[in-house]
C-alpha cells in the first residue's frame, strides 16, 4: 500500500489484495473487517437462537438434546455480546471516530489493527469450541460452580476462560486506541462540547471497558486456575465462595450492557437530528446523561443478585441505585423524542429503525426499572421476563440502533445507498417479527416460564405464547435475509454517493464518499457541534486542497498480525498443549521486537 | 379541517390507538394469572402477597410511562413527518425548564416505587415469628430434598420433592445446596431464592386461609443438563392432614412379605439402589443385609414413596408405566442425571415397581 498520497489520486503499489488487508492500518479497512465478521458472527448466533426457539416452540420439544440446547443458549448470548454486537459497535468506531474528529487515523494505527487481530484469534478460539468437545454449557454468565471441573467436566468452560481473555484483550487495546484519539486528535476548534453525541458515547464505552475489563479478566484467570491448577477461589468445599465470582462478573457484565446499549444510543443521537433536519435537543444534556449511565453502571451491579442473600441493606441500595439510573435515561428519551417536535422528518429506513430504537429501548428501559424493585425482581428473576427485557434493551436498543447505523453511514462506507424500498421492508418485518418474538415473553415470564429450559410440560399454560415467540422468530430471520439481499444487491450497483446526501452536520460527511484513505484532503473549520450546518450559515467555505499535497500517512505492517497469532498459540496452547505455549510467546516476543524496529515513516 | 383541529384528532387517535395496544397488553397479562400452574399473579402468602402488591403499583406506573412514551413518539412521527413548504424550526437547540422538568418527572416516579418497595422487603427478610415451622431445603443435582425439624431442631425425616406445610402456619425454610446453586421457587407462596453452597439463605412464608392444595415449583436458578426437570411441589393442608402426613413420614418404612415385594428387596440390594437411596427399615423387621451402613445423600430418601404423587424431582406422575419408563433408563427422561440405566430386565422392574408401591 501506498505509504503517502499525492494530491487527491492514491499511487497504490503492486500488492496483491489479500496481503493488502492483512497488513492494513488504515482505521476504515479495519473497520470493514470488524464489521464484515462481526456481522457473520450476528448471523451465526442468529441461527442457534432459531434453534432454541425452534426446540420451544411446542412442549417437550425434541429438536435439541439438553447438552445442545445448553450449549446453544450460552453461546448464542456469548456470540450475540462479545462476537456479533461489540464488534460491529468497534466497527462503526474504528471508522467513525477519525471522520467524525477530522483526523487521518487513530492515534495508534498499528495497535489498531492488532486488536482486529486478536479479536479474530480469540474469537475462532470461542467459536471453535463447537467442533471441539463442546461449545461452554454454563451461560454466559458461568456461575461457580457449576463451571467447576468437578461439573463441568468437558474443556467447553476452559474455552470460554481463554476465549473471552483474549477478546477482552483485545478490547482493551482497541478502547485505549480509541480514548486517546478522541481525547488528542480532535480537529482544530473541537473542544469537548463540540464533539458529535456518538463521540462522546464512544469515550464513555472505551472508558467502561478500560475500567471492567481488567475486573473480568481476573475472574477468568482465577476460573481456569480453579478449573486446571486446583487453586480454590469459588469452589466452597474448599473455602472458596462462589459469591465472589457473581461480584466480580457482574462488576464487569453490568457495565457491558452500556457497552452495547451506549453505541447505539449515540448512533441515534446522530440519526435523529440529520433526518429531522434540526439540531439535537439539549445537547448538553444528552452528553452528561451519557456520561452519568456510564458512571452510575458501576454501582449497580448486585441487582443481578437480589435473590443471593444479599442482605437487606444492599439489596435495598442497589435497588435506589438502579432506578436511578432511569432518570439520565427517561432524560435521553425525551430529548430524542424533543428533537423530533418541530422538524420535518425525512423517514429514510435508517429513521425509520431510530424511531423504533425509541419505542423499543423505552419497553427494555421501563422493565429494567420495574425490576430495580427487588419485591418484583424475585417474583421474575429467571424468568422469561427478564429474556424479554434484555431482548428489547439489545435487539430492540443495541441492534435497532446499529441497523439505522448502517443504512445511514452505507452511502458514506461504500458510495452506494442501500434500497430503501428492500429497506423498510426488512424494517417492517424484523419490526413485527422482534415484537412478536420478545412481547410474548413477558406474558411466559408472569406465567412464572423459567428461562435457560430446554424444555417444558403440557399443562403449565406456556404453549400458545411459545408458538408465537418462534414464529416472531422466523420472521426475524426472514428480515435479516431481505437485508442480506439488499446489500449484495447494492454491491452491484455502480458507486454514486454524493459526500454529504442526508445533509448531515458532522465532519465524516465533508469528505468524499467512500473517503479517500487519508479522509480529507482539507479539513473543514470548527465552531459548534454540527460543523457542516454552522458554516453554511456562518458562509465559511472550506477551501481546495492545494496542488499537490503531500499527506504522510503510516505505513502498513505485518507485525500486529505476527503478533495476534502468537497470542492466539498462546490461547491455544493453553487449551491444550503447553509447549505449543511456549511456541505462542516466541512468536509473540518476535512480533514486539519486529513492531519496535519497525521505521513508521 | 383546520390545523389546531387536525392537530387535536391526532392526538386523540393516537392516544386511543395506545390505550387499545395496551388494553390488549393488560389482558394478555392478566391472561397469565388464568389456568398457570407457576403464575406469579396469584399470590397465596402474606408474603407472596405484599410483593405482588408493589408489582401492581409499578405495573401501572409502567403502563402510565408506556402509553405516555409510545404516544408521543406516534404523534410527533406523524405530525412533523417531512411535508411541503414546512420547514424545520432550527432554531430550537433545547429547553432548560423542560429538561428539568423531564429529570424530575423520573425522579418522581422513583421515588414512589422506592418506598412500598423498601417497606416490602424489610416486611419480608429475616425469619418468621416464634413457633414457626422449620424445613431444610437442599438442592440437589437435579432434585429437591426436604428435612423436616422438631421445634429443638432435631432432625425428624427426609422426603424429597413434595413438602408439606399447614395452612396458615408460618414455615422458615433453610436453603442450602449440595452441589450448585439451585433457587428454590413456588411463585403462588414466595418470591425466588437462591440455594448457595457454603451459604445458608433462609426465607419465610404463611399461607393464606384457604389455600388448600397443591403448589408448583421449579429451580430457577440456572444448573446444569436437566435443570429444566428440577422441578418440585408444596402441598398447602389442614392442621389434620399435615399431621397425618407427619406421623406417617416419621414412621419407619412399612414392611410387606408378600412375595413380589420381598423379591423387588432382593434386587434392591442386588442392584446397589441402596447405596444412594435410604429406605429405613425398622431393625426388627430387617435383616442386616437389607439396612445400609450409612447413607449418603445422593438419591432421593424412598421409605415414604408410595405416599407421593410424582417421582422423578416431579417430572413424572407416580404410576405403574412412569416407574417402568424410569427404572428402564433413567438418563433418557433426565439427561444427566446421577442415576444410570442400571440394565434392569423387566421382570426386575416389576419386581422393584412391586416393593417401591409397598412404601406407603
Amino acid at each position: 500500500m501506498a505509504t503517502a498520497t499525492d494530491g487527491v489520486g492514491t499511487v497504490q503499489a503492486e500488492q496483491s489484495k489479500v496481503w493488502e488487508w492483512l497488513t492494513t492500518v488504515d482505521h476504515k479497512k479495519i473497520g470493514t473487517m470488524y464489521g464484515i465478521t462481526g456481522f457473520t458472527y450476528f448471523l451465526i448466533s442468529g441461527l442457534t437462537a432459531l434453534a432454541i426457539r425452534t426446540q420451544l416452540a411446542v412442549p417437550n420439544g425434541n429438536v435439541l438434546s439438553a447438552e445442545l440446547y445448553n450449549q446453544f443458549f450460552t453461546m448464542h448470548a456469548l456470540m450475540m455480546i462479545f462476537l456479533a454486537i461489540m464488534p460491529m459497535g468497534a466497527s462503526f468506531f474504528n471508522y467513525f471516530i477519525p471522520l467524525q474528529i477530522g483526523a487521518r487515523d487513530v492515534a495508534f494505527p498499528r495497535l489498531n489493527a492488532l486488536s482486529y487481530w486478536v479479536f479474530l484469534s480469540g474469537s475462532l478460539i470461542l467459536f471453535s469450541s463447537f467442533f471441539l468437545g463442546g461449545a461452554p454449557d454454563a451461560g454466559w454468565f458461568a456461575y461457580a460452580p457449576l463451571t467447576d471441573a468437578k461439573y463441568s467436566v468437558g474443556s467447553g468452560l476452559d474455552f470460554y476462560c481463554v476465549g473471552l481473555i483474549i477478546l477482552g484483550l483485545s478490547s482493551l487495546m482497541a478502547s485505549l486506541n480509541f480514548a486517546v484519539t478522541i481525547l488528542n486528535m480532535r480537529a482544530p476548534g473541537m473542544t469537548m462540547m463540540r464533539l458529535p453525541v456518538y463521540m462522546w458515547m464512544t469515550l464513555v464505552v472505551s472508558f467502561l471497558l478500560i475500567l471492567s475489563l481488567p475486573i473480568v479478566t481476573v475472574a477468568l484467570v482465577m476460573l481456569y486456575f480453579d478449573r486446571n491448577f486446583t487453586t480454590n477461589f469459588f469452589t466452597p468445599e474448599t473455602g472458596g465462595d462462589p459469591i465472589l465470582w457473581q461480584h466480580l462478573f457482574w462488576l464487569f457484565g453490568h457495565p457491558e450492557v452500556y457497552v452495547l446499549i451506549l453505541p447505539s444510543m449515540g448512533i441515534v443521537s446522530e440519526v435523529i437530528p440529520v433526518f429531522s433536519r434540526k439540531p439535537l435537543f439539549g445537547y448538553a444534556a444528552i452528553v452528561f446523561a451519557g456520561a452519568s449511565i456510564g458512571v452510575l453502571g458501576f454501582g449497580v451491579w448486585a441487582h443481578h443478585m437480589f435473590t443471593t442473600g444479599l442482605g437487606t441493606v444492599p439489596a435495598l441500595v442497589f435497588s435506589a441505585t438502579t432506578m436511578g439510573i432511569g432518570v439520565p435515561t427517561g432524560v435521553k428519551i425525551f430529548n430524542w423524542l424533543s428533537t423530533m417536535y418541530g422538524g420535518s422528518i425525512r423517514f429514510t429506513t435508517s429513521m425509520y429503525f431510530a424511531v423504533a430504537f425509541i419505542a423499543m429501548f423505552t419497553i427494555g428501559g421501563i422493565s429494567g426499572v420495574m425490576h430495580a424493585s427487588p419485591a418484583v425482581d424475585s417474583q421474575h428473576q429467571d424468568t422469561y421476563f427478564v429474556v424479554a427485557h434484555i431482548h428489547y434493551v439489545l435487539f430492540g436498543g443495541a441492534i435497532m440502533g446499529i441497523f439505522s447505523g448502517i443504512f445511514y453511514w452505507w452511502p458514506k462506507m461504500t458510495g452506494r445507498f442501500l434500497s430503501e424500498i428492500s429497506g423498510k421492508w426488512s424494517f417492517w418485518v424484523m419490526f413485527a417479527g422482534m415484537n412478536l418474538t420478545f412481547f410474548p415473553m413477558h406474558f411466559l415470564g408472569v406465567s412464572g416460564m423459567p428461562r435457560r429450559i430446554y424444555t417444558y410440560d403440557e399443562g403449565f399454560g406456556w404453549d400458545d405464547w411459545n408458538m408465537v415467540a418462534t414464529i416472531g422468530s422466523y420472521l426475524i430471520g426472514v428480515s435479516i435475509l431481505i437485508f442480506l439481499i439488499n446489500v449484495f444487491r447494492t454491491m452491484r450497483q455502480p458507486a454514486t454517493a454524493p459526500d454529504n446526501p442526508w445533509d448531515a452536520p458532522t465532519l465524516e460527511w465533508a469528505t468524499s464518499s467512500p473517503p479517500p484513505e487519508h479522509d480529507f484532503d482539507v479539513v473543514p473549520e470548527v465552531h459548534s457541534s454540527m460543523p457542516l450546518w454552522t458554516n453554511r450559515e456562518m458562509g465559511i467555505v472550506t477551501p481546495e486542497a492545494p496542488e499537490g499535497l503531500h499527506i504522510h500517512l503510516p505505513p502498513s505492517s505485518y507485525m500486529p498480525l505476527i503478533l495476534a497469532i502468537g497470542v492466539g498459540l498462546i490461547g491455544v496452547g493453553l487449551l491444550s498443549h503447553l509447549a505449543l505455549v511456549g511456541i505462542g510467546v516466541a512468536i509473540s516476543t518476535y512480533g514486539v521486537w519486529g513492531w519496535s524496529i519497525e521505521p513508521t515513516d | 379541517m383546520t390545523g389546531r383541529s387536525r392537530q387535536i384528532v391526532l392526538v386523540v387517535a393516537s392516544f386511543v390507538a395506545v390505550a387499545f395496544v395496551s388494553w390488549l397488553i393488560f389482558i394478555a397479562f392478566d391472561g397469565a394469572a388464568i389456568d398457570k400452574r407457576m403464575s406469579t399473579l396469584n399470590p397465596l402468602s402474606d408474603q407472596a402477597q405484599s410483593y405482588h402488591d408493589v408489582y401492581v403499583l409499578v405495573w401501572w406506573l409502567s403502563g402510565a410511562v408506556f402509553v405516555v412514551i409510545m404516544a408521543a413518539t406516534l404523534i410527533l412521527s406523524i405530525h412533523y413527518r417531512e411535508r411541503p413548504g414546512v420547514e424545520p424550526r432550527r432554531d430550537i437547540h433545547g429547553n432548560t425548564r423542560l429538561e428539568i422538568l423531564w429529570t424530575i418527572i423520573p425522579i418522581v416516579i422513583v421515588l414512589i416505587m422506592v418506598v412500598p418497595t423498601f417497606a416490602a422487603v424489610l416486611s419480608v427478610e429475616g425469619d418468621a415469628e416464634e413457633g414457626a415451622l422449620e424445613v431444610t431445603a437442599t438442592g440437589h443435582q437435579w432434585w429437591f430434598e426436604f428435612t423436616y425439624h422438631d421445634s429443638d431442631g432435631n432432625e425428624l425425616f427426609r422426603t424429597a420433592n413434595e413438602m408439606h406445610v399447614p395452612v396458615e402456619q408460618a414455615v422458615n425454610v433453610s436453603l442450602v445446596s449440595n452441589d450448585v446453586i439451585h433457587a428454590f421457587w413456588v411463585p403462588a407462596l414466595f418470591g425466588k431464592k437462591d440455594m448457595m453452597p457454603g451459604h445458608n439463605n433462609r426465607l419465610w412464608f404463611k399461607s393464606k386461609p384457604g389455600t388448600e392444595g397443591m403448589h408448583y415449583g421449579q429451580c430457577v436458578e440456572y444448573c446444569g443438563d436437566s435443570h429444566a426437570n428440577m422441578r418440585f411441589r408444596i402441598f398447602v393442608e389442614s392442621a389434620a392432614d399435615y399431621d397425618a402426613w407427619v406421623t406417617n413420614q416419621i414412621a419407619k418404612a412399612k414392611w410387606s412379605d408378600d412375595e413380589l415385594v420381598s423379591a423387588g428387596r432382593e434386587v434392591f440390594v442386588a442392584k446397589a439402589c441402596n447405596s444412594c437411596h435410604q429406605v429405613e427399615y425398622s431393625k426388627s423387621d430387617a435383616p442386616d443385609w437389607l439396612v445400609p451402613p450409612t447413607v449418603a445423600a445422593i438419591g432421593p430418601n424412598l421409605s415414604h414413596l408410595a405416599s407421593r404423587t410424582t417421582i422423578a424431582s416431579a417430572l413424572l406422575d407416580r404410576d405403574e408405566s412412569s416407574l417402568r419408563a424410569w427404572l428402564k433408563n433413567p438418563p433418557a427422561i433426565k439427561p444427566g442425571s446421577r442415576m444410570p440405566n442400571l440394565e434392569l430386565t423387566d421382570d426386575e422392574i416389576t419386581k422393584l415397581i412391586a416393593m417401591l408401591d409397598s412404601l406407603e
